[in-house]
């Protein structure tokens, strides 16, 4: 066993158990230290995910069945770690994504009196969990890492101990996420059942494909595919497995929030893709032209196509009605989630590529408004809308980053927003599912609405009253001293936003390599 | 299904060995209750009371610890046994097991979790 294949991810357990002891140990006024800690150790993961990347991950390029690129990779562990393109560029990302929120929750969890080791501590073992999902193929230890994760993010809900609103946030991602691992555990025993493995490769021969409605093939494999579909659809918080989302967002801290919005999110993206892309696509290419107009077919393909039709129906229109951000945030991370389920519908590699960058391009983009409401929050700002008014006046900074952002969001050019869209409506017109590409552009036009809402209470309306201010009080925040006066951010949520801002653009600009950089760990699934 | 029917076979004959002792058992021995055996068995303790009565929410968090050593004990007993063909690598991944569970100990320590206040 070559330990050095899992270096990164034992590096983030050091760090989180280093962290919980550090925070033991130190006096309560120097606790801000465990952030530091944390960062360092994110920091030594990257680095040792990136001397994985150019020493272990074989980057060559073979031709894969259908003559496209493939880069290989080392398995270990009986096949349990894959280290491979896809997954050295995922845990990247997640250890990008961790970073980030160490920034931002630094200042909110002094401000707050969040428990601060314990805060760090969960946030890194719930990267660690992410990182196992997206390095293995075996079902086993992709369900570990999916409750490493989820444990540690029910805890991360509930932290404000003195708030009911995050005390429910808590018990209801409690809930759900149990229901949900219940369904994933059911799913993956019937798989293992229908094709006597836990390794996902296995589905390739197992004639899931061939389980067209009413058809013969492997039913008892296809009923567990069907099973994990809706067990990670809680936790893609995909309509109609999303109603928890909204209240846990909201009452969730708001770095935490911004974790929840992106970490388990994509981690969860990145296990259906290793579990169903290979699937899918076998289905596509397999059965695509007797499936009148739906290429991909197969009942998979039917249900990741209606998934995200009614995913970003339903998160747009609901995002409109919304008057508080983080739940007007939580809708449209529920709309993303159903644009990156079009690349599962699609199943093509272009498809896969488009939602890898694509999941990219989002953590950055929805970090960086996160980011934004930190940093208000920080300095006394409420979380309505309507405590934005004015924003463009007193905070030009802030409200110009949150601009961009949600630009990006919207998918204006030359964000990387865009780039992410338009590569899946490619990946769509490309596999014969222009009409899937139509209603994501019906989609975006309806999401200009509840974003520019946003934009005209900070540049268009006037300045917030402070008597208007309950939104802070509500959530139990500093009531606002200075809504008049210039708002000022902390140094660090400023170093986390500045981050995001730069890698909405440099996404953006960067998009033929990456875009590649995604064909070949899309190829390697 | 040949495997299949080994376990159904396995659980019946499980379970109607328990019944069938419990039955027999009733036809040979002789019935003669008195108050001292009717009462419930508490280790040797004389009941007293209701059993449902409250109690205090540190016992949860004891019994918590407790669980997790207990069950640190099982992986303890298998790993003893074959201690030897493991050699150096098992010594070192039990001392990494132990060291976090310790760990968690020294956390429930210094939150004052095993003080009785």
């Amino acid at each position: 066993m070559d330990w050095s294949l899992v270096l990164p991810e034992l590096i983030v357990a050091g760090a989180g158990i280093g962290v919980l002891l550090l925070d033991l140990f130190l006096a309560p006024e120097k606790r801000r230290l465990t952030g530091y800690a944390s960062l360092a150790g994110l920091a030594a993961a990257m680095v040792a995910s990136l001397w994985l990347a150019v020493a272990k991950v074989d980057w060559s390029l073979a031709a894969g069945a259908d003559g496209s690129p493939v880069a290989a990779g080392f398995t270990a562990l009986g096949g349990m770690i894959a280290v491979d393109a896809f997954s050295v560029l995922l845990k990247l990302l997640f250890l990008a994504i961790g970073l980030v929120v160490v920034l931002l929750g630094v200042d909110f969890a002094e401000k707050r009196k969040l428990p601060v080791g314990e805060f760090f501590a969960l946030l890194l073992f719930a990267v660690l969990g992410m990182m196992l999902m997206a390095g293995s193929r075996d079902l086993i230890l992709i369900y570990l890492g999916l409750e490493t994760t989820a444990i540690s993010s029910y805890a991360l809900a509930g932290l404000l101990k003195d708030d009911l609103k995050s005390g429910e946030a808590a018990l209801k991602y409690f809930l759900t996420g149990a229901l949900a691992s219940a369904l994933i555990l059911f799913g993956m025993a019937l798989v293992f059942g229908g094709t006597g493995s836990t390794n996902v490769t296995a589905l390739l021969g197992a004639g899931v494909t061939t389980g067209q409605l009413g058809g013969a093939g492997n039913p008892i494999a296809l009923t567990g595919l069907v099973l994990l579909v809706a067990g990670f659809g809680f936790k893609l918080a995909a309509v109609p497995f999303h109603f928890w989302a909204p209240d846990a967002y909201e009452g969730a801290p708001t770095p935490v929030t911004a974790f929840f919005s992106v970490g388990p999110k994509a981690a969860a993206f990145a296990v259906v893709l290793r579990i169903f892309g290979p699937v899918l696509a076998l289905g596509g290419s397999a059965g695509g032209a007797g499936a009148g107009g739906l290429a991909g077919a197969g009942v998979l393909g039917v249900l990741f196509a209606v998934l995200a039709v009614v995913t970003m129906t339903v998160g747009n229109l609901t995002a409109l009605a919304q008057k508080n951000i983080k739940r007007m945030l939580a809708y449209s991370s529920i709309a993303h989630a159903g644009y990156l389920l079009v690349g599962l519908a699609v199943a093509t590699p272009r498809g896969f590529a488009a939602m890898v960058y694509y999941l990219l391009a989002y953590a950055a983009m929805n970090l960086g408004a996160f980011a934004v409401v930190i940093w208000l929050n920080n300095r006394g700002t409420g979380d309505e809308v309507s405590d934005y008014a004015g924003l463009g006046r007193r905070a030009p900074v802030a409200a110009l980053a949150m601009l961009v952002c949600f630009l990006s969001l919207i998918g204006i050019p030359p964000m990387a927003g865009f780039f992410g869209k338009f590569y899946l409506f490619a990946a769509a017109v490309e596999a014969n599912m222009a009409w899937l590409a139509v209603v994501m552009v019906i989609n975006s036009a309806i999401s200009v609405g509840y974003y520019y809402g946003v934009v005209r209470q900070m540049y268009l309306a006037g300045d917030a009253a402070p008597a208007e201010d309950h939104g802070g009080a509500e959530t139990g925040a500093p009531v606002p001293a200075e809504a008049t006066s210039t708002v000022k951010g902390t140094p660090l949520v400023g170093l986390a936003l500045g981050l995001a801002v730069v890698a909405v653009f440099a996404l953006g600009f960067l998009f033929e390599p990456l875009a590649r950089l995604a064909r070949l760990a899309a190829g390697g699934l | 299904m040949g495997n299949y029917f080994d376990v159904l076979l396995f659980l019946t004959v499980g379970v109607g060995f328990v019944f069938l002792g419990l039955w027999v058992a009733k036809l040979l021995r002789p019935n003669l209750p008195n108050t001292g055996k009717q009462s419930i068995f508490e280790c040797g303790e004389r009941p007293y009371g209701d059993s449902r009565l409250k109690f205090r929410v540190r016992y949860y968090i004891f019994a918590l610890v407790f669980v997790i050593f207990d069950v640190e004990v099982i992986f303890l007993y298998p790993w003893a046994v074959v201690f030897r063909e493991l050699g150096l690598p098992g010594l070192v991944e039990m001392v990494v097991f132990l060291g976090i569970l310790v760990v968690g100990l020294v956390y429930a320590w210094k939150k004052k979790v095993l003080q009785w206040v």
